[in-house]
């Protein structure tokens, strides 16, 4: 509950001082471009994934990939690329 | 890029069982086991290609999580090809030689580019350099740089910089050239105006010194038109100048023969390659080299390097033939008239300099198949040059020559 309410006020700072949450906060960040690729940065480890949908763990979400012939091109324990015929992203909170 | 990249440093498939393949494949990303292609099978299993390199920390994560096994699926790229090689000795013997002589190939000089010269030509820098010991063939540990440079600009006093980078097997040479000393005016030396051309002066205007001739004087090249002895008071040497305007006339002549040779290239092309390894050439054909009794030569010399750009000491040589027919030509009359008449023109325009034509007049002849054609113009221009005088020439206008 603490270190919820320690994320809150960081992310009320970011907020003000106008910082990208992305940089020091963890809050991660989904780039699509076109249809076919995906880039998830701060991203907590995959909990599903095959050819037609991807799920990865996010701090506070889950980034949900939907498509066909869906792909990691690439995986770092920071970065993720999916790549693919990408038909939706989904943020379930 | 990247594909060339793997080829090169080995790369493998390989299969993680585990009950959840996630798991295995998120303790990769998180110890830093770098994977791309990752795909799950219909088994459920994951399959990733990785790099030698993280295969060898991908079997340590296995064991030390004992999460799950790993199976490798395909393996390429040179290592694994090389390694398939290692009872093949004499293949292997060849490839050590192979990169033995292309490193010791990478100490001696196979091209010399010179760059930064523009009027001083290159061949008399490469003749420069050849007489300081560097040369295409000569080892580069050889050659100490700075003792080079030093000595080329005592050889070539037109240069003031010069700099020898070594790129391997190619050196490059960069130079600076001196800038021309501007003519100064000195007004302590005494100097007359003298006639360039020979002509009737029309005006004469001394901005120093004492005139010697007037307008509707005859003057001959070589006459002094503004003296540097002034006779006022006691008389003072000046450094004379000025401008002299003189009506001047010229008779040139240029022939013409009205039946030329020129070439009929018939289309048929020959081409013939060659090898040049340092000075040695070695012929890529077997038949002679000229395949035409009349053809024009152009050959083309092509340094061969590396992709990275690592000039190799081989130069392909490429003569290309060209046939032709030697066909006898007529030129009309009129055609040579006008070619001869253009190019008096431009020839007479070029001697004139500062000036203009009046008038000019081109009388045509025609006999034993030439054609002479011959300009007379009269023309206005500037005659005046200065000169500094020597001792003899200062004591005899002292002497009271010329007079004013």
């Amino acid at each position: 509950m603490r270190k919820d309410r320690g994320g809150k006020a960081l992310l009320k700072v970011s907020e003000i001082f106008d910082l990208p949450g992305e940089a020091g906060l963890g809050v991660p960040r989904v780039t699509v471009t076109g249809a076919h690729h995906v880039h998830i940065e701060n991203h907590r480890g995959l909990l599903e994934y095959g050819p037609e949908t991807i799920v990865a763990s996010c701090p506070g979400l889950l980034v949900k990939i939907r498509g066909a012939a869906l792909e990691i091109s690439a995986m770092s324990d920071l970065e993720l690329v999916v790549t693919g015929k990408v038909a939706g992203v989904e943020l379930i909170s | 890029m990247g594909s060339i990249m793997n080829a090169l440093r080995g790369w493998a498939r390989v299969e993680l069982d585990c009950r959840y393949s996630e798991r295995a494949v998120n303790i990769c990303a998180r110890n830093h086991v770098e994977f791309w292609d990752l795909t799950r099978t219909p088994e459920g299993a994951a399959q990733m290609s990785v790099s030698l390199s993280a295969y060898v920390k991908l079997r340590q994560v296995a064991k030390e999580t004992g999460a799950f096994t790993v199976r490798i699926v395909k393996r390429s790229g040179a290592p694994f090809f090389l390694w398939r090689l290692r009872r093949r000795y004499a293949l292997l013997a060849g490839l050590a030689l192979c990169v033995f002589l292309t490193g010791l190939s990478s100490v001696f000089i196979w091209q010399i580019d010179v760059t930064g010269n523009k009027t001083v030509p290159s061949s008399k820098i490469l003749a420069a350099l050849k007489g300081e010991g560097v040369d295409i063939g000569k080892c580069v540990l050889n050659i100490t740089e700075q003792r080079v440079a030093d000595r080329i600009l005592l050889r070539i006093p037109e240069l003031s910089f010069i700099t020898l980078n070594n790129h391997g097997s190619r050196l490059e040479v960069i130079v600076r050239e001196k800038r021309p000393v501007p003519e100064l005016y000195d007004p302590d030396v005494p100097t007359g105006v003298f006639a360039r051309k020979a002509g009737i002066v029309t005006e004469i205007t001394a901005l120093e010194g004492w005139k010697t001739a007037a307008p509707g004087d005859t003057v001959d090249a070589g006459d002094e038109l503004i003296a540097s002895w002034v006779p006022l008071g006691t008389g003072r040497l000046t450094h004379a100048s000025g401008s002299v305007w003189a009506r001047t006339w010229y008779e040139m002549s240029m022939k013409m023969p009205l039946e030329t040779w020129r070439k009929a290239y018939t289309g048929e092309k020959a081409k013939r390659f060659s090898l040049l390894f340092g000075g040695k050439r070695i012929n890529l054909y077997f038949l002679g080299g000229n395949p035409y009794a009349d053809c024009d030569k152009i050959t083309v010399y092509q340094k061969l390097t590396l992709p990275g750009g690592t000039v190799l000491p081989v130069t392909l040589v490429r003569d290309t033939f060209e046939e032709y027919t030697a066909r006898r030509d007529a030129l009309s009359p009129e055609e040579a008239e006008r070619v001869l008449s253009a190019r008096l023109t431009q020839l007479l325009e070029e001697q004139i300099g500062e000036g203009w034509v009046v008038s000019q007049d081109f009388e045509t002849r025609e006999e034993d198949g030439l054609v002479t054609v011959t300009l007379r113009a009269e023309c206005v221009e500037e005659i005046g040059q200065e000169r500094a005088l020597t001792q003899e020439e200062i004591a005899a206008e002292k002497d009271g020559q010329p007079q004013p």
